[in-house]
């Protein structure tokens, strides 16, 4: 009798825990799962995003949602695994989006509380509105572009500004470099644009110039879906 | 001079309830609400007895120092209804007058004396008990364009209150209410299984409380943009419907019935727009003209803003520049190619009228007017900048039995203008002028004259002109020249909203926009409005100085002052006041008499409150509305106005009364004219008995009686009781599909003080499917 009462107060407490619905996906191409309590279902436009939910996307997947609580939008490209928390406090709202590998670009609308994405090499906090955020578990690199406003990044405890038009290269071992957005190509990073939403697919070349200089060329296919 | 007293005399008795009851001598009448809800849908019918209405038009404004905005009206039966949105802040008086054809095709109004000055009025009555709360527009964001893939609606809500049933939530797209979406205390969602059609779609929220009383809306619009498909991919949408009469006329004791189908249809052909739609009625004769009306219409966008148009059948273009066309029916072709910067639109064909008939052996004739109309534009009217070069000839076409019936002569006319529109600051600042030229030929019967038959007269112009004059439009006889000027100032920033207008209309300018538009006048008009006290406070002032007969030397001059002060307290304890303060001077100028030219000048002054209380535990709102003015012109007129409202919502059921009393008092002791009314109104929403939350079923009773008295002219005596039960149902299916039905009923009993009394009664239905 005992045992069964624990168990019920413990089902009622869970139960009581609804699922806190924070996130709600706008747009999804090619393959995108998402792991839900324990579950893995594919994503499709207006499927919700609960609280530790783990997105992932594959070879040609693509994601964009938006936060229910601001309406800060989260786009994230092929190949990444993203897995998004949320706490209040108080009134304000936090964010924390893990990012374990990939290329995400997060637009912050209102800022109504911390927004942070976090790797496990340095931590990004938005100050500002808009930026890219690119991990890679291999070698540990997590690169933040800032396109609007200011990110605080946080690298083995130091705290850098990356200011808008900047870039910040932070690596495993705990240093880091700054680079000018123009140096984008030179890091392999494909920079996010407004029309992209409308793009599954993209063909993306590496070539060097006369001076040895890598750059990148990137082909948008048209959606023959 | 008649005219302008008549002016006068309209302006002096404007608080009149304008009732329009003028039995026997108009064919419509339309009941006025005395007062309006700020943020509601309110409908507006103008009942016609008989079949004398081809088609009729809406003109409305909620501020004064707008332009009056047109709508088409339905119909619905021999009546026809339109349903406008009420602005939810920020304006006190709804201003409305209609436009209709009749079956000679001639354009009529209601008020039928200068219905741009004399229109009907409302006051706007911003109710207290708005719930309010916080939410976010997730999808789609306000003024967003997103792909026809990408359409949902997501709202979040973040603190709704006890007091709101969020299960009674509605969710309207375009007007159409969804059944199958995901409601719940922390948010809304919508995922349409269909595609929405490209372009602007509003998007509608009502929330309501546990009485069912809506209580907060929002409401939004986003673009919805298509992206090529592969392969055929056809949609349609649209809507059927079925109306029908029977209508009986006590006087002549005639009985009528007819039924009209109309139906509207659009959606995708591939990459394809398309637009379609047809109106049969029964009442279409041949002999007279149309009433059948069809329009078939394709748009191919090939990027954003950019597309091109072909249609044909009754279009019903209106040009940005609306002294150019407006919203005729002419029945040929349109084509448009807009490349987003430089856009042109061009329209061809005729409009057909019959002849008034006074004789019989001439049944049947007609005569057309042949209409081309064409606009290059740079910009549209949505964006930032916007110039535009319009242009329209119309000519009298096949004319020939019309000698003598129209008693008036055929005629040509080409209008042309130019027109610019700045939008800036998020379109917070707004700069519009424009310049507009109308050459007409009063008559067309005579032969094309010759270059030397014009120097024969003396006048002395180079060939070349005339020739390019005789290219634009057939030279017959000196033609007169009109003009159109305007320009307008507008800013709505720091909680004010500021507009300064000017126009200039010769008396010869002639065009197919408005047929009811004002020429031979200047108005130069200012109007502020400021709001204070986080908007609870708002002061209003405005003045016009119009110059009417502009041509002549002497033109006659009114000058209009009015002051306002508004108080919409946030507290829910206090009342809304409103006090109004107008001065209307006017010179009239006898050119043959100085003895009879005079200046004369009225003031009047109108106090309003509105307040909502609980009373015999229900919920009330009052309004109770006094005007008075006065003339000092020595013939010692004066006029008073007194109106009550009163809104009830009872608590036992989901009822909701309403009473109006209106009583006038105007003129001088030797002729004085009173009139009183009063109407019952009762509305039962029968849903809850449904329990559904998303059916709309209810019934009404509608009790009127008005009176009028004339102390000289006892002829213009006469009592009118009126009593009207109607029904309305929606049954929402899936998504967008639904069906809307509505039967009415109305019997009218008149008595004139001087012949014997009779009935007019009068049945409709209606029936739709919108899918």
């Amino acid at each position: 009798m005992k045992y069964f009462l624990v168990i019920l107060l413990t089902m009622s407490i869970l139960s009581a825990q609804k699922a806190q619905f924070i996130a709600v996906v706008l747009k999804a191409k090619g393959e995108v799962e998402l792991n839900s309590n324990g579950k893995t279902i594919n994503v499709k436009r207006g499927t919700k995003i609960y609280n530790n939910d783990i997105v992932k996307t594959k070879d040609k997947g693509y994601l964009t949602l938006r936060f229910m609580d601001d309406k800060s939008t989260l786009r994230v490209r092929k190949n990444s695994i993203v897995k998004i928390n949320v706490s209040k406090e108080k009134s304000s709202v936090s964010k924390n989006i893990a990012l374990e590998v990939g290329d995400i670009f997060l637009s912050v609308v209102k800022k109504r509380g911390r927004t942070r994405v976090s790797t496990p090499t340095s931590v990004a906090s938005v100050k500002g509105t808009k930026f890219q955020s690119v991990f890679d578990p291999n070698t540990g690199d997590h690169i933040t572009y800032t396109t609007e406003g200011t990110v605080e990044v946080d690298v083995d405890g130091k705290k850098v500004d990356v200011e808008k038009g900047t870039i910040i290269l932070a690596k495993k071992d705990g240093t880091f470099e700054m680079f000018e957005g123009s140096d984008i190509g030179k890091l392999g990073l494909t920079p996010f644009d407004e029309e992209e939403d409308g793009e599954s697919d993209m063909l993306e070349f590496e070539y060097e110039d006369e001076n040895g200089n890598k750059k990148a060329v990137k082909i948008k296919l048209k959606d023959n879906e | 001079l008649q005219a302008s007293e008549g002016v006068t005399m309209r302006f002096f008795l404007f608080l009149l309830i304008t009732i329009s009851l003028n039995a026997g001598n108009e064919p419509t009448q339309h009941q006025r609400s005395i007062f309006v809800y700020a943020g509601s849908v309110h409908e507006i019918q103008l009942n016609v007895d008989g079949n004398y209405v081809h088609s009729a038009q809406l003109y409305y404004r909620t501020n004064q120092a707008d332009d009056f905005k047109t709508m088409k009206m339905e119909k619905n039966g021999f009546d026809y209804s339109v349903s406008i949105d009420i602005p939810d802040q920020n304006y006190t008086k709804l201003e409305y007058y209609f436009v209709y054809y009749d079956n000679s095709g001639l354009p009529k109004s209601s008020p039928g004396m200068n219905p741009v000055m004399n229109a009907y009025k409302s006051n706007i009555v911003k109710r207290q008990q708005d719930i309010n709360f916080n939410y976010e527009i997730i999808s789609p964001l306000l003024n967003e364009t997103v792909d026809s893939e990408d359409f949902m609606v997501v709202v979040s809500l973040l603190d709704v209150p006890p007091q709101i049933d969020i299960a009674r939530t509605q969710v309207m797209i375009d007007g159409s209410l969804i059944s199958n979406a995901d409601i719940s205390v922390d948010y809304i969602m919508y995922v349409p299984q269909i595609e929405y059609r490209n372009g602007t779609h509003n998007i509608e929220l009502n929330f309501f409380d546990k009485d069912g009383e809506l209580v907060n809306k929002i409401e939004w619009s986003a673009a919805v943009q298509g992206k090529p498909e592969s392969g055929i991919v056809a949609t349609a949408y649209g809507r059927i419907s079925l109306n029908g009469l029977n209508d009986k006329n006590g006087l002549s004791e005639n009985t009528r019935n007819y039924t009209n189908a109309n139906a509207n249809f659009y959606g995708k052909l591939s990459a394809v727009d398309y637009t379609a739609r047809a109106f049969i009625s029964s009442q279409d004769d041949k002999l007279l003209q149309p009433i059948n009306r069809f329009h078939g219409r394709v748009t191919y966008p090939f990027a954003r803003d950019m597309f091109v148009r072909a249609g044909f059948g009754d279009v019903s273009n209106t040009f940005t520049n609306q002294f150019i066309l407006n919203n005729r029916n002419i029945r040929g072709f349109e084509t448009a190619l807009y490349l987003g910067f430089v856009n042109i639109d061009f329209i061809k064909g005729t409009t057909k009228k019959e002849i008034v008939l006074n004789n019989i052996a001439l049944l049947g004739n007609s005569y057309e007017r042949e209409s081309t109309a064409a606009r290059f534009s740079f910009g549209h009217s949505n964006s930032d900048f916007e110039l535009g070069l319009s242009y329209i000839k119309s000519e009298d076409q096949n004319f020939a039995n019309s000698i003598t019936l129209m008693n008036d002569d055929p005629k040509e006319t080409l209008t042309a203008g130019l027109d610019l529109n700045l939008r800036l600051m998020d379109k917070r600042i707004t700069l519009s002028a424009g310049a507009n030229a109308s050459v007409h030929q009063d008559n067309i019967r005579p032969d094309p004259i010759t270059y030397k038959q014009l120097e024969d007269q003396g006048i002395d112009i180079p060939e070349s002109i005339f020739d390019f004059a005789n290219s634009l439009i057939t030279i017959r006889s000196i033609p007169s020249i009109g003009q159109a000027l305007y320009g307008s100032f507008t800013m709505n920033m720091f909680s004010n909203y500021f507009k300064v207008k000017y126009e200039k209309v010769t008396s010869d300018f002639r065009t197919e926009g408005n047929p009811f538009m004002l020429s031979g006048y200047t108005l130069l008009s200012f109007y502020d409005n400021v709001r204070l006290v986080e908007n609870q406070l708002f002061l209003n002032l405005s003045y016009d100085s119009y110059k009417f007969n502009v041509e002549s030397d002497n033109p006659n001059e009114d000058n209009r002052l009015t002051l306002g002060v508004t108080y919409y307290p946030s507290n829910i304890d206090y009342p809304t006041v409103s006090v109004k303060y107008n001065s209307f001077n006017q010179s009239l100028t006898d050119t043959t008499s100085a003895a009879l030219s005079s200046t004369q000048a009225t003031n009047m002054v109108n106090l309003e409150v509105s307040k909502d209380f609980s009373l015999a535990d229900m919920m009330h709102n009052a309004v109770v509305n006094f005007g008075t003015s006065s003339k000092d012109a020595g013939s010692k007129d004066e006029s008073n106005l007194f109106q009550l409202g009163l809104q009830s919502e009872l608590n036992v059921l989901p009822v909701v009364t309403r009473i109006q009393f209106s009583s006038t008092k105007s003129g001088s002791e030797l002729n004085l004219e009173k009139s009183s009314e009063l109407s019952f109104r009762a509305n039962y929403d029968l849903k809850t008995l449904l329990e559904s939350t998303i059916t709309r079923f209810d019934v009404y009773a509608q009790f009127n009686s008005i009176k009028t008295e004339n102390t000289v002219n006892t002829i213009l005596d006469n009592s009118l009781t009126g009593l009207e039960f109607g029904t309305s149902f929606t049954y929402p299916f899936e998504n967008r599909t639904t069906l809307n039905s509505r039967l009415r009923f109305r019997t009218n009993s008149i008595k004139p003080e001087t012949s014997s009394s009779y009935t007019n009664s009068v049945f409709t239905y209606s029936l739709e499917y919108r899918f």
